[in-house]
């Protein structure tokens, strides 16, 4: 069995809006009724065979945009186009896409009241690419009876039944959204020891959307930050780890050297300060902090990504 | 594991220089495979093959086509020599500097130097 | 430098649409062999239920020496087409979410729940058939009065057999796809417009129940017209043009309403 080409995602102008989108015209007065923006406006391309981690607080449109991939859903307005490079096509009732698309999601989609085997095999028969031999293998890991009733089963463990399809499928573009949830630690890193083993072997567009920033970033060569739909950045993460440092020091040193830059995030000790600044430092600043007495340090993502998604002030 | 301020990458490669300098992973041994590295730290398989190919344009590791990599023969000389040089730009040269910088005289910092080189001196010949 | 990873070229636009046309087949496929699984299980059950209480019920009759105003099957006014209808709303849209998780389209999800709703009607209509054959043949037997006033009918028992197995498949295939249509437009269309779509999914039942004198429709129809069925060559046909056009507005209200199907982000 060959590994087939792993798909690439563009999404160009994305708009989704949940509710009543309709204008209702009565006279001359268009009243417009309330509808939520999912995303707004989203112009973004995903690498094809690599693991992109996709962040964002609740409500940035994570789940909407992962849906839209796997025809779970249509934007109200602009284009996305999923396939191998150069042959990405709309996956809106588009077989040959939508069958090499899995996503994963957090209720995981399963057939609560009757045996988990008869959900397997629903995928078993839909997925060209289906390794029966992995899933059992995973089940197995998990601890999960193929005789449960997906609807008897605990969070972590239907969690863990969604990781088990989601590798088993070997989907050319596989998507975990918040798959781990409920999962104790040993599980989650069990889950991510074998996205990695089976990635290495089976070479796929993985995309993760995760809240466990700390954990996950080192699985990710790319990443996706999304705010109140948008994108707020699309890069690599080692891109990311450089956007952001931090000064630690006497206060007026450490506020010579920040001068008029972004200030992300600022603590106070005393006289001692710490900021969390944008950007990268040169080697002039590098050499003046250390004459100063400041030193710089690197912003874990985790913070950074929580920094650059917090609701700024002009906005409150 | 992988926590310091570096990029990831920078950092597997400090620790594989550092154990072939240790003598922890010999001349000629094989090391893990980038599948290997990437599944056992939960790091991202191109992060790890990202350290691996500067090790090998670095000299300290060679791939064997089809077996996988493996330590280059004299890695750690060179590791060895290279830090031995490195030594006195980056760590005496910065010490001695902050020493001037404090008013310590050189007398104090040589015989503090010849007292704790005595005390490791013995500890490595025993 | 990044990890190497064999260059797989896609498929070109003609792999590509076969890819896409076997898809499409695997995804119908499955979706029809679950619709007739579930048919054959819990349909098996009940058909062996009615079949023991429609000999059962004659037998103590006739032991009680009693009298019997036609059949089972005709006083129970399509019960079996009830149940299907009832099946229909409970098999298909239940695997729905499951079938696109797992990659399906709908336009492959509703030309499944088609063909297996058909396979489940022909399997209903030949049971029916078999059964009123056998009421036939047990009622005079037992010394009861036996007759039907509903009903399509050629004339010959051989025909008339025939055709109630293609006018109670006809027949059953639509309940099942109205049963069908109306889940799926309760996930579709919400609690109200929802509940608003069951009756035009009734009007299509009624159609196939009026025109080929079945089920409640075909019962009151008959009580009112006082006609003992239709033998007539082209009221018959007539009557099965009928059962097929409902047939088709049921199909074709099920397709249009999966087309749509969205699955919102469950937060």
């Amino acid at each position: 069995m060959t590994t087939p080409a792993p798909f690439g995602t563009r999404l160009d102008d994305v708009v989704v809006r949940y509710g009543s989108r309709s204008e209702v015209v009565g006279g001359s007065t268009r009243v417009r009724r309330e509808a939520t923006t999912a995303l707004d406006g989203v112009t973004l391309a995903i690498r094809p065979g690599v693991i992109t981690g996709v962040l964002g607080r609740n409500g940035a449109g994570k789940s909407t945009l992962l849906s839209l991939l796997a025809a779970f859903a249509r934007p109200t307005s602009g284009t996305v186009s999923v396939g191998p490079e150069g042959a990405e096509e709309d996956p809106w009732e588009n077989a040959w896409v939508t069958s090499n698309v899995q996503l994963v999601r957090e209720s995981g989609d399963l057939i609560d009241d009757e045996k988990l085997s008869e959900s397997l095999r629903y995928y078993a028969d839909l997925r060209p690419h289906w390794d029966a031999g992995l899933a059992v293998r995973l089940l197995d890991r998990f601890e999960i009876s193929t005789r449960t009733k997906p609807g008897a089963l605990s969070r972590g463990k239907r969690s863990a039944v969604g990781a088990t399809i989601g590798l088993a499928t070997r989907a050319p573009l596989t998507i975990f959204d918040e798959v781990y949830l409920g999962m104790d630690a040993p599980t989650r890193y069990a889950f991510y020891s074998e996205v990695l083993a089976d990635y290495a072997e089976h070479p796929r567009t993985i995309l993760l959307s995760s809240h466990l920033v700390e954990e996950v970033e080192r699985l990710f060569e790319d990443v996706v930050v999304l705010d109140r739909g948008r994108v707020l950045l699309a890069e690599p993460v080692e891109d990311m780890r450089a956007r952001g440092y931090s000064l630690t020091g006497p206060a007026a040193a450490v506020a010579e050297l920040t001068g008029a830059r972004r200030v992300l995030h600022e603590q106070r000790l005393g006289s001692t300060v710490q900021v969390t600044l944008e950007g990268a430092l040169g080697a002039d600043e590098r050499a003046a902090a250390r004459a100063a007495g400041v030193e710089i340090g690197t912003v874990p993502v985790q913070d950074l990504f929580v920094h650059l998604t917090e609701p700024r002030k002009a906005d409150r | 594991m992988f926590d310091g301020p570096e990029p990831i990458y920078v950092q597997i490669a400090q620790m594989i220089r550092a154990q072939v300098l240790a003598g922890e992973l010999a001349e000629e041994e094989q090391v893990m495979s980038t599948t290997q590295f990437a599944t056992t730290f939960r790091i991202n398989p191109a992060t790890a093959a990202k350290a691996f190919a500067g090790l090998v344009d670095e000299g300290v590791l060679h791939k064997r086509r089809g077996l996988g990599m493996f330590v280059s023969p004299g890695a750690r000389e060179r590791l060895l020599a290279e830090h031995r040089r490195r030594y006195f730009d980056e760590v005496l040269g910065p010490a001695l500097a902050q020493a001037d910088l404090l008013g310590i005289p050189t007398g104090d910092v040589v015989a503090y130097m010849l007292g704790t080189r005595r005390s490791t001196d013995t500890k490595e010949r025993s | 430098m990044s990890a190497p990873l064999p260059v797989t070229a896609g498929p070109t636009a003609d792999e590509r649409a076969a890819l896409a046309r076997a898809a499409r087949r695997r995804a119908s496929r499955t979706v029809r062999r679950n619709v007739v699984a579930a048919f054959a299980t819990v349909g098996g059950w009940f058909w062996a239920i009615y079949a023991v209480v429609g000999v059962g019920v004659p037998l103590l009759v006739s032991r009680a020496g009693g009298e019997m105003d036609g059949g089972i099957f005709e006083s129970s006014a399509g019960t079996p087409r009830w149940f299907a209808f009832v099946l229909g709303i409970i098999v298909p849209a239940a695997a729905l979410t499951l079938h696109l998780a797992a990659g399906g389209t709908r336009a492959a999800f509703s030309a499944g729940v088609v063909r297996g709703a058909a396979l489940a009607g022909l399997g209903f209509g030949v049971l029916t058939a078999a059964y009123v054959s056998g009421e036939q043949v047990l009622y005079p037997a037992l010394g009861l009065d036996w007759g039907r006033a509903a009903g399509l009918a050629a004339g010959s028992p051989a025909a008339d057999a025939l055709l109630t197995v293609v006018a109670e498949a006809l027949a059953v295939t639509t309940y099942v796809l109205c049963g069908a249509a109306i889940a799926v437009g309760y996930k579709r269309l919400g609690v109200w417009t929802g509940t608003g779509f069951i009756l035009p999914m009734l009007v299509l039942i009624a159609l196939t129940d009026l025109a080929m004198r079945g089920g409640v429709g075909g019962l009151v129809l008959s009580n009112v017209a006082r006609s003992d069925g239709i033998a007539s060559a082209g009221a018959v046909a007539l009557g099965l043009a009928g059962g097929l056009l409902a047939l088709a507005l049921a199909a074709g209200a099920l397709h249009l309403l999966v087309r749509g199907v969205r699955l919102r982000p469950s937060t």
